[in-house]
């Protein structure tokens, strides 16, 4: 016998899928001012990687194909793409592509089983595996790749290293005793309004586009946000050995587009209203905290794996009341 | 030759610990057996070769396949093999299948010639009745087993799937991943 | 006006209601024959008092209660009892029930009311008219509304359910408009009987000339009442949610609205009072929305209780193609056999098209479906362990909070059959939980006959004793006594023959040969009952004989492996 009810709503999986691509665009746009052909070849193939993977990996575990049609595979790759360097070469792309599909995804069981977030499993185990190459970001202040020189690079290995420039978490990063300001003045990577900064604004509108469609709920970034500006209070004080400011914290590296688009992950990321502040919140200060101490140029993919890990047992400790119960319950309870 | 002593005297001090715990916290019975007991349906219908539910406990306890027992079937055999640490194995078919319907013994009341041989069969006293007079199954006692089928000389007990609610109809869960045809409309 | 609550989660479904809200209820032609329902309740059980032949007029009596949750059935028509036979109902497809076939003979003869004015009737009056009534909640639950009331002793709320939340029904919607008078009078009843202090009606914010009617009507009646008007969502009428808006207070975990005071009823429910306590009318037909995207002429009908849907086919747009609901979209049920009645509890039959079927994709914890649930449960967690059939992480998330209230389902964008699995994991964990109970009782009946057994095999054994002694005291008396008698030694003889008697029937009782004969006459009786099997007609009859088939083949089965392993004995080296 078959259940009510007999109405749904006309959202689908693949749909919500659509709309986070579709609020990457404006990065997208953005990216490919800046950046130039570089940020679509690191698209295109991710997306034709990532695809083939999903395909090969569904038909390993006899699943049908269909599956391929509900775009996660295409959200992945996109966040993935836009994560490492642009004008990636191509075996670091479908290096990246397999790591999140088959070892963050299927090994786990496929859509809605994986407790990391893929696209950002990929690009940490990118990162340690080859720093090099995923250091070298283009400097946008030269002017934007053209597509003979993208492909190029991206597909006949051509050496980068003549775009490429420090971004302004390097800047930070190997900073030899000038002030937060002087650094500001010696590299604009550090300054407001350079390109990166429209990058990230362009990640924060289509996050907005994303809470006004209900699809994200508003306490994972919000409290994401406040974490880094509390956490980023704490290790700046303008001076040789401070971290560049907690407003310019929010404004570099993956920080927008990690409160947007990753840590808002449904699947790897705690599920209840309290859950979500304190996943946020931790996710913040993580970042803020591995930025300044830690080893590596950007945090975001470390913090939301970390918190990640955590998101079950958050999801334990913030089971809400449930309607007549004087108080909430955990989840071991009788 | 420090190390020798201390380790000397970490391994007494073990052993009066374990020693005295072994006195302290002596379970009286054997717990194993009442937690197979408990999981057992109690049917007590012997199809397992023992006479009831708890010698097959005892004997599951002893090392005996749990896979005997139709009446509880596999979700029984689940239990036990979590309760045990072991893989389920399925259930052996030797001793009877598992039954979807939960049936119970009826006397054919006008055929019975009160004979008592079914009371004296029935191991949970669930028939009523006396020498030469009438006998009949209180439904709700009745655990299905069918030992009274067989000693009746006028092959009037059969047995009828229960109606006091062991038979309703249930909820059953969606096949997983499957084609649903709810035929919902999406507005 | 009273100020309004919020309650967490809830859905925004398109309404559709204007699609059958537009005019006045209209009747439809009463059809050539009826079916009863014997037990109205269906849980609960009734008996016929009439017999196949009888005529009967329209409000005679037709089943008397056996149950104390149980109701009564009366006649809506005039005409005779056609026939009392098992069919099927909507509610329960998966089984049949008995019911009573009046056959019209559109004479519409009825029986002789007592109408009574409301001042000349006392408390315990209004609920006898009431009790004799047969009303159940007509919101669409079913529940005897006697009891409801009988378990209502400290109410002074009465709350009127005017909320009509689900899409599609406007049936409540119409009777606040148009029988407003009826309502008005059915909660003067319950004020009386029950001596209440306060009343409140809630209804929904898109239903203003309801809510003006009823105030209109109260006013005229000259009823003291709170208005409480609800933003429109799905579920505010759901009894919980409808408390906590207008009063602010949760029912506890496990308590009824009875222990808050409150007592909430529906307005249709109202209405049947109102009618059956002053003009002594029990409920024999009720109002019914009509509607859907495949239906002819939607709107609402009044509906004689026992109404085919089949009766109603002229209002499908595509006849065959059509798929019924009982109830409204999200919490109704699909009608598989369209020879089901309308009954009580039919407040809308949505008539859709037959549309492409979805397929359920994996949940991908979108949380939507938390942010939905007016119980604030946490629904994928939930599924997560209904698949897995997690019996103490279930409770621990309290599944059996769950109102079934499917808003959870509606938002998932993944279609899963999120209720389905909710009451499959209920009803798994109710029948776990009665097994248990019920091995526990076996169990103590089995180690109790054990224990009376040993008990009474000791008192013989003992009694044999004390016979022996005293047997060999008297000997021993004897031999003092004289020497010359041996009387006892016949009985010792006896006492062997006896024993040797009982020793041969402890013997091993199967021996090849016996066993042999019982595996060829079971498969003759096998064979027999695969016969009857051929010839039985009813699905019941074939049920049983099934499992008879079932039992043979597992004493067969038994029997050969007995064999087997006594051949076995016998020639260890074949
Ligand atoms: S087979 Fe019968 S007697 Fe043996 S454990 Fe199962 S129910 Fe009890
Ligand atoms: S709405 Fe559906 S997909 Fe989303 S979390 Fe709930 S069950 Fe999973
Ligand atoms: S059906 Fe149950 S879990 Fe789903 S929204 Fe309603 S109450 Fe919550």
């Amino acid at each position: 016998m078959l259940s009510s009810p007999f109405i749904h709503t006309k959202r689908s999986t693949p749909w919500v899928m659509q709309q986070v691509a579709l609020a990457l665009m404006p990065a997208i746009v953005t990216s490919f001012y800046f950046y130039g052909w570089a940020v679509l070849s690191n698209i295109v193939l991710m997306i034709i990687a990532c695809l083939a993977f999903e395909a090969f990996a569904l038909t390993l575990r006899k699943r049908s194909l269909v599956s391929l049609g509900d775009w996660s595979a295409v959200v992945t790759a996109l966040l993935l793409a836009m994560a490492i360097p642009p004008a990636a070469n191509w075996w670091l792309i479908v290096v990246g592509a397999g790591l999140a599909m088959l070892l963050a995804k299927h090994l786990y069981g496929g859509l809605g089983l994986n407790p990391f977030n893929p696209a950002m499993v990929a690009y940490v185990v990118l990162l340690i595996s080859y720093p090099v190459q995923m250091s070298q970001w283009i400097d946008p202040a030269q002017s934007a790749l053209s597509l003979s020189t993208t492909l190029d690079i991206a597909l006949f290995g051509s050496p980068i290293d003549q775009y490429t420039g420090a971004t302004a978490l390097d800047a930070v990063r190997h900073n030899a005793g000038l002030t937060i300001s002087q650094l500001a003045e010696q590299n604009p990577a550090t300054a407001w309004g350079a390109p990166h900064h429209f990058v990230s604004l362009s990640y924060l509108l289509g996050g907005l586009y994303l809470l006004a469609r209900r699809i994200i709920f508003w306490q994972l970034p919000i409290a994401l946000i406040l974490g880094v500006l509390v956490a980023g209070v704490f290790v700046y004080d303008g001076s040789s050995e401070s971290a560049l400011s907690p407003a310019m914290q929010l404004a570099v590296g993956g920080t927008l587009m990690g409160a947007f688009f990753i840590i808002t992950d449904p699947v790897s990321s705690p599920t209840t209203t309290n859950g979500r502040l304190i996943a946020g919140a931790f996710a913040g200060v993580l970042i803020v905290v591995i930025r300044h101490f830690g080893n590596y140029p950007d945090a975001v993919a470390f913090a939301v794996l970390l918190v990640n890990l955590c998101a079950p047992l958050i999801d334990y400790f913030t089971l809400p009341r449930t309607y007549g119960h004087s108080k909430a319950k955990r989840a071991t309870d009788e | 030759m420090v190390e020798l002593l201390a380790l000397l005297l970490l391994t007494t001090i073990f052993g009066v610990v374990l020693g005295y715990a072994n006195v302290k916290y002596r379970v009286e019975g054997d717990p194993v057996v009442d937690q197979i007991d408990a999981l057992l349906p109690q049917t007590q219908c012997g199809q397992c070769g023992h006479p009831g539910c708890r010698p097959y406990a005892e004997a599951i306890a002893s090392g005996e396949a749990i896979n005997k027992c139709p009446p509880g079937g596999q979700p029984t055999i689940n239990s036990i093999a979590d309760l045990l640490g072991v893989d389920a194995p399925s259930l052996d078919e030797e001793h009877g299948e598992e039954s979807d319907i939960q049936l119970v013994a009826f006397i054919d009341e006008p055929n019975c010639i009160g004979c008592t041989k079914c009371i004296q069969a029935c191991p949970v006293d669930a028939i009523l009745g006396a020498a030469k007079l009438m006998h009949t199954v209180i439904e709700s006692e009745c655990t299905g087993c069918d030992l009274c089928v067989d000693p009746c000389p006028t092959d009037c007990i059969e047995m009828i799937p229960a109606t006091d609610g062991r038979n309703v109809a249930r909820w059953k869960q969606p096949d997983l991943i499957a084609t649903s045809e709810r035929g919902i409309v999406h507005d | 006006m009273i100020k309004v609550h919020t309650i967490p989660g809830g859905i925004h479904p398109e309404t559709h209601k204007s699609m059958s809200n537009g005019s006045a209820a209209e009747r439809i032609p009463t059809p050539d024959r009826l079916w009863i329902p014997v037990s109205a309740g269906l849980k609960y059980e009734s008996e016929p008092i009439v017999n196949v032949g009888d005529s009967v007029k329209r409000f005679t009596q037709l089943t008397q209660p056996k149950h104390a949750f149980a109701v009564a059935s009366h006649s809506p028509i005039s005409g005779t009892v056609a026939a009392i036979e098992m069919r099927s109902v909507v509610a329960m497809p998966e089984r049949q029930v008995l019911m009573i076939a009046i056959d019209n003979d559109g004479n519409n003869e009825s029986e002789r009311r007592a109408p009574m004015a409301l001042d000349e009737l006392s408390g315990a009056q209004i609920l006898d008219r009431i009790s004799r009534s047969g009303i159940q909640g007509q919101g669409g639950a079913g529940f005897s509304t006697q009891i409801k009331i009988a378990a209502s002793k400290q109410v002074t709320h009465l709350i009127v359910n005017g909320v009509e939340c689900e899409p599609y029904i406007t049936a409540d919607d119409r009777l606040m408009r148009d029988y407003s008078d009826d309502i008005m009078l059915g909660i003067q009843c319950i004020a009386k009987a029950m001596q209440l202090t306060q009343i409140t009606l809630g209804t929904e914010d898109n239903k203003p000339q309801a809510f003006e009617a009823m105030q209109n009507a109260a006013a005229a009646a000259n009823i003291n009442m709170q208005w409480g008007v609800v933003p429109t969502k799905y579920p505010s009428g759901s009894e919980k949610q409808l408390i906590q808006l207008l009063t602010g207070q949760e029912v506890a975990n496990g308590k009824l609205p009875a222990d808050l005071g409150i007592l909430m009823l529906n307005v249709g429910t109202l209405a049947a009072i109102g009618r059956a306590v002053v003009h002594d009318e029990p409920v024999t037909e009720r109002l019914v929305t009509i509607t859907g995207e495949a239906c002819e002429r939607p709107g609402n009908y009044w509906v004689p209780l026992g109404t085919p849907i089949d009766a109603l086919q002229t209002f499908a747009k595509d006849g065959a193609k059509a798929q019924w609901i009982q109830g409204g979209p999200m919490m109704g049920v699909r009608v598989t056999d369209t020879t089901a009645p309308i009954t009580q509890v039919t407040n809308c039959l949505l008539i859709q098209p037959a549309v492409k079927s979805t397929s359920e994709m994996p949940c991908i914890r979108c949380s939507a479906c938390y942010e939905a649930c007016p119980m604030q449960l946490l629904p994928q967690q939930l599924l997560w362990h209904a698949k897995s059939n997690n019996e103490q992480k279930l409770k621990a998330h309290n599944l059996f909070d769950c109102i079934e209230c499917g808003a959870c389902d509606y938002v998932c964008p993944s279609d899963i059959p999120l209720v389905q699995y909710y009451r499959a994991a209920k009803d798994e964990l109710r029948a776990a939980e009665s097994d248990r109970v019920r091995s526990e009782h076996a169990r103590n009946r089995f180690e109790q006959r054990q224990a009376r057994l040993e008990r009474i095999e000791q008192e013989k054994i003992a009694k044999r004793e004390a016979r022996k002694k005293a047997a060999e005291a008297k000997k021993a008396a004897k031999q003092v006594d004289s020497d010359t008698t041996t009387s006892d030694k016949p009985k010792a003889g006896l006492l062997a023959a006896a024993m040797a008697k009982a020793e041969t029937s402890k013997a091993p009782a199967l021996s090849a040969e016996k066993l042999t004969k019982q595996v060829s006459n079971l498969e003759a009786q096998l064979i027999h009952q695969q016969q009857l099997l051929e010839e039985a007609g009813d699905d019941e009859k074939r049920a049983k004989i099934d499992a008879r088939i079932k039992n043979t083949r597992i004493k067969i089965d038994q029997a050969k492996a007995k064999l087997a392993s006594i051949d076995d004995q016998e020639q260890p080296n074949a």
